[in-house]
Order: C-alpha cells, then sequence, then structure tokens
C-alpha cells in the first residue's frame, strides 16, 4: 500500500443528544398514544400531566433541578397511593393501563440520553396496544396506525437526527410499516386462537348497554324507540321477506299483573312441535350487539338453531351465556308455520285473566264477542273496533287510570304497540281464547351498500299471538290495524307523518311513498352513513370476528386437514421466514449493483465484517484498508490486493477484463480466519 | 516527480518545522493554481511560511502589509508623467510578482481589498485602460487574524469564495518548538538557500495536475457531498459550482502530489476542510442557534457515504 499523507481526524458516530424538538415531538406522541385511554383516566392525572409538562419544560427552559432518584422514587409512590386509591387495586386492565400511563409520564422527568427518549417511544407503542383491550373499532384500528406511524417517525428523527423534511420521515415509516403488512397478515390468520372472542375481555367492560328486558310495561319499549342504536344485522341467504312480515322474536311474555308483562317461568324451556314447508325455510345470519342480556333474536318462527343456543318459552332463542360481545349466528326460520298441540299448563296461563281490573272491560269483550260469533271473527271484530273508535297511535300516550286496559280501551284510546297489544291480548282471554304477548323488533333497514338488514333498539315492538282452534298460534299485530305506516315503513314515517300533522293511516301508498322520499342531501348522507356500516361490519366479520371457527374451516378449505396447535405454529414459521426471506432478497436487490466491481468489493467488506472490521459509510476504500490493516496487520497483503486492484477499476480507469479478474481472484483468495475477532473498532 | 516533491517537502520541513499538513495543503493550493487564505494569530509563521514557499521554489516574492488607508493603486501601481520622455509611465505595484504575500488583508478597506480579488480573479491588472497580464505562476497568500476585529473590515463570504483554501498554521508542537528555540534563525538560513525548482517545473506541474484522471465513481461522490450540502438541510447554505470545481481541482493536485494519476475519494476528504471550510456554514436549529463545536465540513463528510 502506498504510503498516504496523514489524514484530518474525522469524528465518528458520537451518541447525539436529542434536541429540543424531539423532546416536543416526543410529548405530541405520547399524547397521541395515550388520547383513546384519556375519558377513563381518573381526573387527577390532568394535574399529574401538567406538573410533569411543565416541570419538564423548566428544567429545559431555566435549568431547573432534575428530580434526583430519592424524589423519583417518593413520586413513584405517590402515584401509586392514588392509583390503589382510585381503582382499589393495582392489577388489571384499567389500573395497569393507568399505571402504564402514569409511570411513562413520570419518564419524561429523567429523560437524559438517547436511550430515555427510545424507551419512551416504546412505551408509547405499548401504550397505543392496550387502547385494544377497550375497543376494536375500525377507526380506532386506522387512528392508532397512523399514532404508530408518527412513534416510528419520532423514533427515526431520534436515531439521525437529521433535519431531513417531516413528509419524507413520514412517508418513509410507513413505508417500513407497510413491510411488515405481510407477516401480520399471516400471523393474523394463522396464529392458534382461543375458543371464543379475538381477546379475552374481563366481564366490567360491559355496562350500561340499553336493549329489550324480560318485562313490559307502559314505556319500556317507547324508551328504547328513541335510541337508533343498532340492536342487530341480518344477512340472508336467500330472498329477504317484505316489510309486514318482519317480525323478529325476542321474548313471549305470559303473565299479567297490574299492567306489567312478565315472562313466564313455569314454560321456559317448553318445545312443541311446528308444521312448516320446506319451500318456506328462510337461512339468515344474524349479528347480534352485546346486549348484556341472553336473548337471541330470531325471525318468526324459528325453526333450526345453532347447538351453542337454548329454547327459551314459547319458541324463542336464548343464549347460555350473557352477550358481552356482539354474536354471530345462522339460524333457519319459517313462516306460514302451524303448531299443532297445546300443553295444558300453557293453555290455563294464557287464559289468565285474574289481574285485569275494571267491570266494564269485560262486559265490553262479551258484547263484541256475542256481535262476532266464532273466534276468528272476534279477533277480526277487535281490531276492527281500534280502526273504528278513533284509537290513535301516539308516541306521548296520557297516563292510564288505576285499571289500565278498561282505561285504554274506553277511556283515552291513545297508545302504542305495547298498548295496543297489551289491551288486544287481554281482550282475547277475557273473550277466553289463549292470548300472549311477543316482544322483539319489527321491520328493520335494508342496507344497499352492504346486503345487509340494519334493525335498531327503534324497531322494538310488541305483537299479539292467539291460539285458534285447528290453526295453532296466530300472530296478530293490532298496532298494524292503527298504524300501517309504523309496520310498513318503521317509526321514523310515523314520526315524520306526525310532525307534518297528517292522520295515520290515511294516505295511499303512493302518496306515502311521495312524502317520504328523501332530499338529495339526507339520501346523500345516509348513503354515506350506510357505507361506513357496512365497512364496518364487514370489519368486524373478517376481522375482529375471525375466531378459532372461521379459522379452522378456512384451514381446511386450504387443505390443511388437521389443524391444531403444533402444526399451525410450523405452519406460521415456513410462511413467516419464507416471507420475510423474500423481501429481504427484494431489499437487497433493489439496492443492488449491477457493477461487477463494486459487488466484488462487498463481498469483500462482508468478509472483514464478520472479523468485527465494519466499514463506515464515509470511509473510502484506502482508508478503510488502513484501518484493516492496523488492526489486523496479518491480513495486509490480501486487504492491500483486494483494495488495489478494486482503486485501479473504480478509480484508475483500468475496467479492462483483466484487472476485473485480478480482483475476482483477489477477494475469493481473502478468506480471512474468524478466530481473532477484533472486538474494538477503534 | 515525486523525488523532487520530496526535495521540496524536506526544505520547508526544516525551516517551518512540525506543519507538513499545512505546507502539503500549500502546494496543493499552488499546483492547482489556487489562492490561499491563511487565518492565524500574529507570530505563528505565516510569513515564513509565505517566503519559504518563494523561495523553494524560485520565485519572486512581495509581501504587502494592507492598512486601512491604503489605495487600489498601491497595489496594482501606477502611471507616472515623465518629463523626460513626455510621456505617461506605468510603475508596476506589489502585486506583479509571482509569490505575493498579503499580510492582514481585512485591515485594508473594501476598495483596496476588491482590488486585489480582482486580480487574483483575473490574473491580470488593467490601469488607464491599459492591460498588463501578471506573472505566470501567480500565488497569493493572504493572511488574517480572525481575533482582533476591532478597526477592520471582515472579508464578506463573496470575497471567502475566491479563495481557493483556507488553512490555520497552529501552534507548533513541544518538539517542534524545542527545534526552533534551539536552531538558528530560520531567515539567515533562508537567505543562504537556493532554489528547488525552476519556474518552467512549476508551470509543467500545473500542466499535470489537469491531466489527472477523475473517474466517474470519483465525480458521483463529489456530487453527492455537493447534494448533500445543499439539501441535507444541516448548511445554511450549500457547495457552490466554483466550490465544487475548486474540491475536484485540489483532490487533482493532491493526487500528483502522492504522485498518483488518479484521483481517490480519500483525496477529496483530504483536501475537503481546507477548501470547503471557508464556505459552509452550519444551519441554525430551532432556537436559532449554531451548533457550536461541529465543524461543518467533517459533518458534510461524516453524512456523506462514499
Amino acid at each position: 500500500m502506498t504510503a498516504l499523507f496523514k489524514r484530518f481526524h474525522i469524528s465518528t458516530g458520537q451518541e447525539l443528544q436529542p434536541d429540543r424538538q424531539a423532546l416536543f415531538s416526543l410529548i405530541l406522541a405520547f399524547f397521541l398514544s395515550i388520547s383513546p385511554h384519556v375519558a377513563r383516566l381518573p381526573a387527577w392525572f390532568a394535574v399529574l400531566a401538567v406538573i410533569v409538562f411543565v416541570w419538564r419544560y423548566k428544567i429545559i427552559s431555566n435549568r431547573v433541578y432534575q428530580p434526583g432518584s430519592i424524589l423519583r422514587t417518593l413520586i413513584l409512590f405517590v402515584i401509586m397511593f392514588f392509583l390503589y386509591k382510585h381503582y382499589g387495586t393495582l392489577l388489571g386492565r384499567d389500573a395497569g393501563v393507568a399505571m402504564l400511563i402514569a409511570l411513562t409520564m413520570l419518564k419524561f422527568l429523567e429523560l437524559k440520553s438517547l436511550r430515555d427518549y427510545m424507551l419512551i417511544v416504546f412505551l408509547c407503542l405499548f401504550i397505543v396496544l392496550t387502547s385494544f383491550l377497550y375497543s376494536q373499532a375500525l377507526w380506532l384500528g386506522f387512528y392508532l396506525l397512523a399514532v404508530v406511524i408518527i412513534l416510528l417517525t419520532v423514533m427515526m428523527y431520534l436515531n439521525h437526527g437529521t433535519r431531513d423534511d417531516p413528509f419524507g420521515m413520514l412517508k418513509r415509516s410507513a413505508s417500513m410499516l407497510m413491510m411488515g403488512l405481510p407477516v401480520a397478515a399471516l400471523l393474523f390468520v394463522l396464529f392458534p386462537r382461543l375458543q371464543g372472542g379475538l381477546f379475552g375481555l374481563p366481564g366490567d367492560s360491559h355496562s350500561g348497554l340499553t336493549g329489550m328486558s324480560d318485562t313490559m310495561k307502559p314505556g319500556s319499549i317507547n324508551e328504547l324507540n328513541l335510541s337508533e342504536k343498532v340492536a342487530f344485522r341480518v344477512d340472508f341467504s336467500g330472498d329477504v321477506p317484505v316489510a309486514n312480515q318482519r317480525y323478529w322474536r325476542g321474548l313471549v311474555l305470559e303473565d299479567y299483573e297490574e299492567g306489567t308483562w312478565k315472562e313466564s317461568r313455569d314454560n321456559y324451556g317448553i318445545i312443541t312441535d311446528v308444521k312448516y314447508s320446506v319451500y318456506d325455510l328462510i337461512e339468515y345470519t344474524i349479528l347480534q350487539e352485546a346486549s348484556n342480556q341472553k336473548w337471541v333474536f330470531a325471525l318468526d318462527i324459528p325453526i333450526f338453531k345453532p347447538a351453542n343456543l337454548q329454547w327459551g318459552t314459547g319458541r324463542t332463542l336464548r343464549s347460555i351465556g350473557v352477550l358481552r360481545e356482539r354474536q354471530q349466528q345462522t339460524i333457519k326460520s319459517a313462516n306460514p308455520y302451524f303448531f299443532e298441540d297445546m300443553i295444558e299448563n300453557v293453555l290455563t296461563k294464557n287464559l289468565d285473566i285474574t289481574s285485569v281490573s275494571g267491570p266494564r272491560v269485560a262486559v265490553l269483550a262479551d258484547e263484541l264477542y256475542q256481535q262476532s260469533g266464532s273466534d276468528k271473527e272476534y279477533v277480526k271484530t277487535i281490531l276492527a273496533y281500534f280502526r273504528d273508535n278513533e284509537f290513535i297511535y301516539s308516541l306521548q300516550p296520557p297516563l292510564l287510570g288505576e285499571h289500565p286496559i278498561e282505561d285504554f280501551m274506553l277511556n283515552t284510546r291513545k297508545g302504542y304497540c305495547e298498548h295496543f297489544a297489551s289491551s288486544f291480548t287481554m281482550m282475547m282471554r277475557l273473550s277466553g281464547i289463549p292470548a300472549r304477548v311477543v316482544i322483539g323488533y319489527q321491520g328493520g333497514e335494508w342496507n344497499e351498500q352492504g346486503d345487509y338488514m340494519i334493525v335498531r333498539q327503534s324497531d322494538a315492538h310488541a305483537w299479539s299471538e292467539v291460539w285458534l282452534e285447528k290453526e295453532g298460534w296466530r300472530r296478530v299485530d293490532p298496532t298494524s290495524a292503527v298504524a300501517p305506516e309504523r309496520i310498513e315503513y318503521g317509526l321514523s314515517a310515523v314520526r315524520q307523518l306526525v310532525a307534518e300533522g297528517r292522520e295515520l293511516g290515511s294516505l295511499t301508498d303512493e302518496k306515502l311513498k311521495v312524502m317520504l322520499k328523501m332530499s338529495l342531501l339526507t339520501q346523500t348522507l345516509r348513503d354515506m352513513t350506510m357505507l361506513w356500516d357496512g365497512v364496518n361490519t364487514r370489519w368486524y366479520k373478517w376481522v375482529i370476528g375471525f375466531g378459532k371457527k372461521n379459522q379452522t374451516s378456512m384451514l381446511k378449505w386450504l387443505g390443511f386437514k388437521q389443524a391444531n396447535w403444533t402444526n399451525m405454529i410450523i405452519l406460521l414459521v415456513v410462511l413467516v421466514s419464507m416471507v420475510v426471506s423474500i423481501q429481504a432478497w427484494i431489499l437487497f436487490h433493489r439496492r443492488k449493483v449491477v457493477d461487477p466491481a463494486i459487488r466484488q468489493y462487498q463481498k469483500f467488506c462482508h468478509r472483514l465484517m464478520r472479523i468485527g472490521i465494519t466499514k463506515f459509510p464515509y470511509e473510502g476504500p484506502v482508508a478503510f484498508a488502513e484501518r484493516a490493516v492496523s488492526l489486523r496487520p496479518d491480513l495486509k497483503s490480501p486487504v492491500v490486493a483486494v483494495t488495489e486492484a478494486y482503486i485501479d477499476i473504480k478509480y484508475a480507469g483500468n475496467s479492462g477484463t483483466l484487472q476485473q479478474q485480478k480482483l475476482v481472484r483477489a477477494v475469493s483468495d481473502f478468506k480471512p480466519d474468524n478466530k481473532r475477532r477484533v472486538e474494538l473498532y477503534d | 516527480m515525486n523525488t523532487r516533491f520530496n526535495e521540496i517537502r524536506s526544505f520547508l520541513n526544516q525551516i517551518v518545522l512540525g506543519k507538513e499538513n499545512q505546507i502539503e495543503l500549500c502546494l496543493c493550493c499552488l499546483l492547482a493554481k489556487g489562492h490561499l487564505l491563511i487565518e492565524d494569530l500574529p507570530g505563528m509563521g505565516k510569513t515564513l511560511l509565505a517566503h519559504t514557499l518563494a523561495k523553494a521554489l524560485g520565485l519572486d516574492f512581495c509581501r504587502i502589509q494592507f492598512t486601512s488607508d491604503m489605495l487600489p493603486a498601491d497595489i496594482t501601481g501606477v502611471s507616472i508623467f515623465e518629463t523626460s520622455n513626455n510621456s505617461f509611465h506605468f510603475h508596476k505595484g506589489p502585486i506583479f510578482s509571482s509569490v505575493v504575500l498579503a499580510d492582514e488583508i481585512n485591515r485594508a478597506s473594501p476598495k483596496a481589498q476588491s482590488a486585489l480579488l480582482e486580480a487574483m480573479e483575473e490574473r491580470q491588472v488593467t490601469v488607464d485602460g491599459e492591460t498588463y497580464p501578471l506573472p505566470h505562476p501567480f500565488f497569493v497568500i493572504a493572511t488574517q487574524n480572525p481575533l482582533e476585529q476591532t478597526g477592520t473590515f471582515p472579508l464578506p463570504e463573496s470575497q471567502l469564495d475566491r479563495f481557493f483554501m483556507r488553512i490555520s498554521i497552529g501552534y507548533p508542537d513541544r518538539e517542534a518548538e524545542r527545534q526552533l528555540l534551539e536552531r538558528e534563525d530560520r531567515r539567515d538560513f533562508l537567505l543562504k538557500s537556493d532554489s528547488i525548482v525552476t519556474r518552467n517545473e512549476i508551470l509543467a506541474w500545473q500542466e499535470e495536475v489537469k491531466k489527472i484522471k477523475t473517474e466517474p465513481a470519483l465525480l458521483d461522490y463529489v456530487q453527492d457531498l455537493v447534494e448533500q450540502s445543499r439539501n441535507s438541510g444541516e448548511f445554511s447554505n450549500g457547495i457552490s459550482p466554483r466550490a465544487a470545481l475548486d474540491l475536484v481541482n485540489g483532490g487533482r493536485a493532491w493526487a500528483l502530489l502522492a504522485g498518483r494519476h488518479y484521483v481517490l475519494p480519500e483525496d477529496i476528504q483530504d483536501v475537503l476542510p481546507a477548501v470547503i471550510g471557508h464556505r459552509l456554514t452550519m444551519a441554525m436549529d430551532q432556537e436559532g442557534q449554531v451548533k457550536i463545536g461541529m465543524n461543518p465540513a467533517h459533518r458534510l463528510l461524516e453524512i456523506t457515504p462514499v
């Protein structure tokens, strides 16, 4: 090697001290990471945050005392005390997350070196993960993905310290994250699942849910009707039944006591045979929201149920446990149907009129029954009685007095589905016809954007069932006699008509349709809401709801007969390593230079790296060779040979075949032994 | 050629003690036809270095001490009416020498400074419409004192850019200082010595520098450096095309001095701090502070892969 002149000292990668901008971006990233948790944290966290960040600001601006280890420990214990006081424990999801956030905040006080900054970034990534313990909604996923990208950018900034333009760095970290996507997808599909949902969540997460209760008294359904929350969504495999056939059966109420209908405990689980035609079967999948109740809603009347459901009273469905999470069930229903037998107990229960009070109502029932002659005619007479006697469907009915049924039938005549169903059922029983109340939902809104039906709490409804000789249980909806719009178009149509001062039932179908036609803006708004709902539903069905069952069936479809833990782990490892090697190959070849001389030289550098001598990017070939020789004098002649050949081609302009061959030979001859690894670089 | 270089080196090192690197850079600057700015405290041997260089290279030497009342004519010369033949006669100023030492250049008024800088750039002097070429080779060594700034006119960036290199000499190390104290007066020694090379040899070497090869791989590296200086955001303004050209020429001269007929990235790295140092400043950070203690040239080298 030709002796080269003394070189200026070039400072080598000393550790960068993160600057003020790094601190501010880290604080911002921290707040973005904890933002989904903010509402759940105790209020005094705000005070803590103000103290910590003001202190931090003072540390950098006025060089205020940075807390020492004793003070930090003291602060830690104070915070632990408050956390314990607030949660009653330091373990579990809520207290654990709060503690994680509090301690991360405290870490800001002891920021000194790059290592501390990096640690906070990692803690923030962990905090991001904990958000999924509370919700797995799609928008949260997108938001947290963005937060992760920002965190990666901060990490990049901390490590490089260059003032790259921030968008370039964002782009780079986003593309880095994208590279992890295939592996994430593989892990998602193949990672062995536990029975149940994606996350086993603690039980305290679902309180304060609205939904149907097992009793019906005036006002209980009306309360539900105010909520536009989704009760469940339905995917039909075949044709969708028309609106007036979409009765979603939830509970059958047979006990009546002082204005309140209740489910009868005595008849629970009695299954009676139903006759139906196979051609009338409708198959559908119901995706029910968490309700904290056991009832599962099914189209009137369920015939086949999944194994994990039970039969409740009067052919309704029950889940075994309380519905704490969304649940998906595939059910088959049929309409028309025919109940053949009646059990004695049920019969007595459905004729019970002991708690009906008021003398005049019994007289009315008698009178009307006399007029009709048969049971079947009597049903029609009562419906006609509702229609012809100025009964009004109203969402703000007057309060009923001491004898509710009598009061409604003879005095107020104003009410909604509950009142009608309740009075109708009692009128039947008073004339010796077995009858009961069914509550559930009626109608539903079709989502064209996802081809499924949305049934909301506002679709909650009550109707009646009467037992007719030779016909079995028949569904009768007295509300339809007064307000057919409620059945055909839903409650919102009723609200609109009432708001415009129209009398219910007064308009023809065509006129109604014109009236209910939405303006372009409302229509667009609705379409967008529906689209978002559709995306979310698919997200749930394909991502969150991807449980053990889906996994097994998918693996079977792919040809894996035995999808057990070990097989899946092996498959996972094989596929992940395949994906990673493909990515590595692509990355390597993207950077691969076509120049054969550089490739040979890189090979040479790689061999030196293996014995602990790494070329710095800013190092030229001669400088690197000098350093390598100074570290390993025994390698002098091969290192010089390779370097000289390389320089000859790249810088002296002798790039003939002869020189190329010389370089190839020199590199292939260069085989440094690994035994004497150089541990110190400088 | 190498032996001749070594002769020059050993001669210079005999007189200017312990400053091999600075001497090498001086020679490099001369061979690349550049001008040199030495920034250092008084008494560090700036004049001695210039004087020795002129002596060793057998070139005529002239020193201009810059003062605040100096006029351009004091540098370039003046036309005087001669009664003997009734005509104006141009009396050449001190600038008509091969090696010009412009001492304490920042003391002179901008007017006088620009007269010198113009001559440096054009390599000719125009007085009363008459153009007089300057001798070949023409090498200006300007010095300035970086500390005492009272009553001075610091060179603006645009004029600093005219200098090919800026170096500082710095204190000698202990061993060199001892030699300096022990030995006879170096100026006497200088007077006694003969020159080593001839003017024609230097001109030939200057031509030789132009023939040094710069391969695409090297030019790529230089362009990477230029790009980094402009786009990394760490520097307040990037390297100018003139500076980039100077960098390549400096690398060529450096390679010639090392006896090579091609330029290596290391040559560029060796001359870069001297060639770029006075043309590159670190950008201000968010607080409006320039990062202290970071040499922009070294930082540039550090962030640019070869």
